[in-house]
């Protein structure tokens, strides 16, 4: 059975525009550090934004004595005001085979890393973008990333989870992770990693219906499209009852441990406007911020 | 274990149908999926179409296989033998001397036979008799090796005979509960309850048939009994050898007669065939007869005395020391006569009696004999005493009667149709035959095999019977059953030289023996009484729906 490949003809960055006209992601929720630009750093910076006070000491710059806590008690105090820097994004793409799985899943997928690399751009942040499969991993530039020029791997290796720890990580960048989740294990050591590095993340997980609720019956051949491993099975109604029982724990799990670890993670359907998508639960759970 | 129902072995053809419909199986649709390891796992489930495929082993397969093993279990009627069941079986052997052409078949028979019997009950009691009732039971017991042995043993010599007083013994001992079996190679109908193995089938036989000597001559008579054409050579055996063979055609079922005289100082010869299937037809012994002598005294004026001396074979008339006297008397006190005798009425002719019937007593002398057209005259005759034995009368009148050894006639034959009448004459010839019979001495005759001997011996000490081969038969009272000669000797007297030879014609026809086993019969009876159902059989009907219902709730 031949691997599912990226559609070409599906243009997602028309849909990823229409999307980040309203969503972004959520550059406000994070103090950023590093090169100078115009989000509030994390860092205390020459911005105009007032971040805390201090006692005076000599040799304090005068400007920033704040004369109305002078006037109400008589003693000098400091204005310290945040830094002003520009935000990193680490865009980190699946492009295994279950990404592609189906033309809706793919061209779901498409959109939303797209979507990812337009709001970075646009928001001048440093965009480093990587498509990954298990261990295989590959850079992109980010206009691959905006105009969904994402490659196909034909490795046929177990759905490992990705080695996030191969990825070249900047400190204190916010690492969005684009994955459908569906391998095996626990979420706790990837989730972890995404952290690394005073890094925050969130997770966009494209979904489709055909995962979650299967229609399948009878004696089946079932291919796996990572593996390539079949299994002849018969599929009746408990067995579907018991996939679904098993797909709602795997993803109960993820959201639960993402939760306890502070990274957002919103599962975004293949159906519907990508905007529509991401308003069903990318924003709710926090994973964008609208603009 | 046995099987009522063996044939319920043929549903077993429903376990390579049900593989069959297992193997067969719809090819599955091949589904892209994005992972497995979210599904539980599943075995296939058999469904039919028509792709060939490996047999999964499931569990409806496994319910569909035990059903169908199971009911054909229950379809075979399994048994168990009762561990204290005990059988009579009684086997009859035909000893008509036909049996011998198919002596082998019916061994075959016999042991295929038991074999088969032996495994209806636990324990098996076998009786082994023969239709010849003056033989012992050939075995009894429970071993069936020694059975058949004794069986091997037997030589049916018997002529033509009547199987009933047989087959009434043999019902007798097999019992309500036992199996009687005649062995015959012939259909013939049984009584109830009885199992018939006819081991017969046609076959042509050639055969001597009679034989008479007369003198030195004799006459023999060979037969074709078959249904076609034969050739056989025959010759004369004597004390020299054999003698030059001489071809004989006979056409189907035709007779030829041989004859010959005995060579000059010779008295035995024996006539020989070519053997075929049946032997015992195929030697004819011959001695010169010499019945034993007569010697009579006529002591009777009577014309008719030294007559009816004439028509006796091997008669002389002596003066003194007679066997048989022939003496007249008159009417009256007739004292008691020494010896055998025939005393004759000396009386004048007169006129006829009163008409009244005759009427004969069962005696030997008088048996069959036809008196009606007697005629005799009136007048007075001996005075009867009361151990006379009265063999004829005529209303109240003794004609004839014995006392003592002496055949008194007690009318006059002048005057009487008595000396034409057959049934007189024969009276006394046979009175005479009887006292020749008693008298020991010498004779040489030609008997036929198994016929009954009457050798008058004196008290001591033992006669024996001598065969041939010079051993004792255990019986002198017989002539053997298989053809040859044969003595009866006392002491150093040889009493009886003589030559058996098969007489019975009937026996030769082979063109109507046929074959037929009857098996399963009394079989299934027998099996059904010796031996029990599994005490868990009813509760495999149960268990079949159960299976059946299983299967169906998994589907």
């Amino acid at each position: 059975m031949a691997e599912p490949g990226w559609p070409r003809d599906s243009g997602p960055r028309a849909a990823a525009l229409r999307a980040s006209a309203s969503l972004t992601l959520p550059f406000r929720s994070q103090l950023w550090r590093g090169l100078a630009g115009t989000w509030a750093g994390a860092g205390r910076g020459s911005s105009l934004d007032f971040q805390d006070h201090r006692a005076y000491a000599p040799g304090d710059d005068p400007r920033h004595i704040n004369w109305q806590a002078y006037a109400r008690t008589g003693h000098y105090t400091m204005k310290l005001y945040r830094e002003e820097c520009s935000p990193s994004v680490d865009l980190l793409i699946d492009v295994s085979a279950s990404m592609r799985g189906s033309p809706d899943k793919a061209r779901r997928c498409l959109e939303v890393a797209s979507f990812a690399a337009l709001c970075a751009v646009e928001h001048g942040a440093s965009l480093r973008a990587a498509a990954f499969a298990g261990p295989w991993l590959q850079l992109l530039g980010p206009e691959d990333a905006v105009e969904g020029r994402l490659p196909s791997p034909s490795a046929r290796e177990a759905p490992l989870p990705p080695a996030v720890a191969q990825v070249p990580l900047r400190s204190g960048s916010l690492r969005v992770l684009i994955s459908d989740l569906l391998w095996p294990g626990a979420p706790t050591g990837l989730l972890t990693a995404l952290l690394a590095r005073h890094g925050r993340a969130v997770v966009l997980c494209p979904w489709a219906r055909s995962e979650a609720e299967p229609d399948w019956q009878g004696n089946l051949e079932l291919v796996c499209s990572e593996s390539g491993a079949a299994r002849t099975q018969r599929v009746d109604s408990a067995v579907l009852a018991g996939h679904r029982e098993a797909y709602a724990r795997h993803f109960d799990l993820w959201r639960l441990e993402a939760r306890r670890l502070g990274i957002s993670l919103g599962r975004v359907p293949e159906t519907g406007e990508l905007h529509e998508a991401l308003l069903a639960d990318a924003l709710p759970a926090g994973a964008l911020e609208p603009l | 274990m046995t099987f009522e129902n063996p044939a319920a072995a043929w549903a077993l053809l429903a376990i390579p149908a049900i593989l069959a419909i297992h193997l067969l199986q719809r090819r599955a649709r091949r589904v892209l999926v994005s992972t497995l390891f979210l599904l539980p796992a599943q075995p296939a489930r058999s469904l039919g179409g028509r792709t060939l495929e490996r047999l999964r082993g499931s569990v409806s397969l496994l319910l569909q296989l035990a059903t169908a093993l199971l009911l054909t279990a229950l379809l075979a009627q399994p048994r168990f033998l009762r561990q204290d069941s005990l059988q009579r079986v009684v086997l009859l052997l035909d000893a008509s001397a036909s049996m011998g052409a198919f002596r082998d078949e019916a061994l075959a028979a016999l042991a295929r036979r038991s074999a088969a019997l032996r495994g209806l009950a636990a324990r098996s009691e076998w009786v082994l008799l023969s239709t010849d009732l003056r033989q012992p039971p050939l075995y009894t017991g429970p071993d069936r090796s020694a059975l058949l042995d004794a069986a091997a043993g037997f030589r049916p010599t018997l002529p033509t005979h009547d199987l009933a007083p047989a087959l009434e013994l043999a019902s007798s001992l097999a019992g309500p509960d036992g199996l009687p079996l005649l062995v015959t190679d012939h259909v013939v109908a049984l009584p109830a309850g009885w199992e018939l193995l006819a081991v017969g089938r046609p076959l042509d036989d050639v055969g001597f048939t009679g034989v008479e000597v007369e003198g030195r001559a004799w006459r023999a008579v060979v037969r074709n009994h078959g249904r076609s054409a034969a050739t056989r050579a025959w010759w004369i055996e004597q004390a020299g050898g054999p003698g030059p063979r001489s071809e004989l055609m006979l056409a189907p079922g035709e007779a030829r007669v041989l004859s010959g005289e005995f060579p000059r100082g010779l008295e035995a010869l024996e006539l020989r065939l070519t053997p075929d299937v049946l032997p015992i037809d195929d030697r004819l012994p011959l001695v010169l007869s010499r019945p034993k002598e007569l010697r009579v005294a006529v002591e009777s004026a009577l014309p008719f005395a030294r007559h009816f001396v004439d028509t006796l074979e091997a008669a002389s008339l002596v003066e003194a020391d007679p066997d048989l006297r022939l003496l007249q008397a008159r009417p009256g006190v007739l004292a008691t006569p020494r010896g055998p005798a025939l005393v004759f009425l000396a009386a004048e002719k007169a006129p006829p009696g009163p008409a009244e019937p005759i009427v004969a007593e069962a005696h030997p002398l008088t048996e069959g004999l036809s008196w009606p057209g007697l005629i005799v005259p009136g007048g007075p005759g001996f005075e009867p005493l009361p151990g006379d034995r009265v063999l004829l009368w005529q209303g109240d009148r003794p004609l004839l009667f014995l006392r003592g050894r002496a055949l008194v006639v007690n009318f006059p034959l002048p005057g009487s149709n008595a000396e034409r009448l057959p049934a007189f004459l024969l009276a006394l010839h046979r009175h005479a035959e009887a006292v020749r019979r008693d008298r020991i001495a010498a004779e040489a005759r030609n008997l036929e095999t198994g016929q009954e001997l009457q050798v008058a011996v004196a008290p001591a000490p033992e006669p024996r019977l001598l065969l041939e081969d010079g051993s004792a038969a255990a019986s002198r009272l017989r002539a053997p059953r298989e053809p040859g000669f044969f003595r009866v000797v006392q002491g150093e007297r040889a009493l009886l030289t003589a030559a058996a030879h098969f007489g019975d014609a009937r026996e030769a026809d082979l063109t109507a023996a046929a074959r037929h086993e009857e098996s399963g019969g009394p079989d299934r009876r027998v099996r059904l009484r010796h031996s029990r159902e599994h005490p868990l059989a009813p509760l495999a009907l149960l268990a079949v729906a159960a299976l059946l219902i299983l299967d169906w709730r998994r589907g």
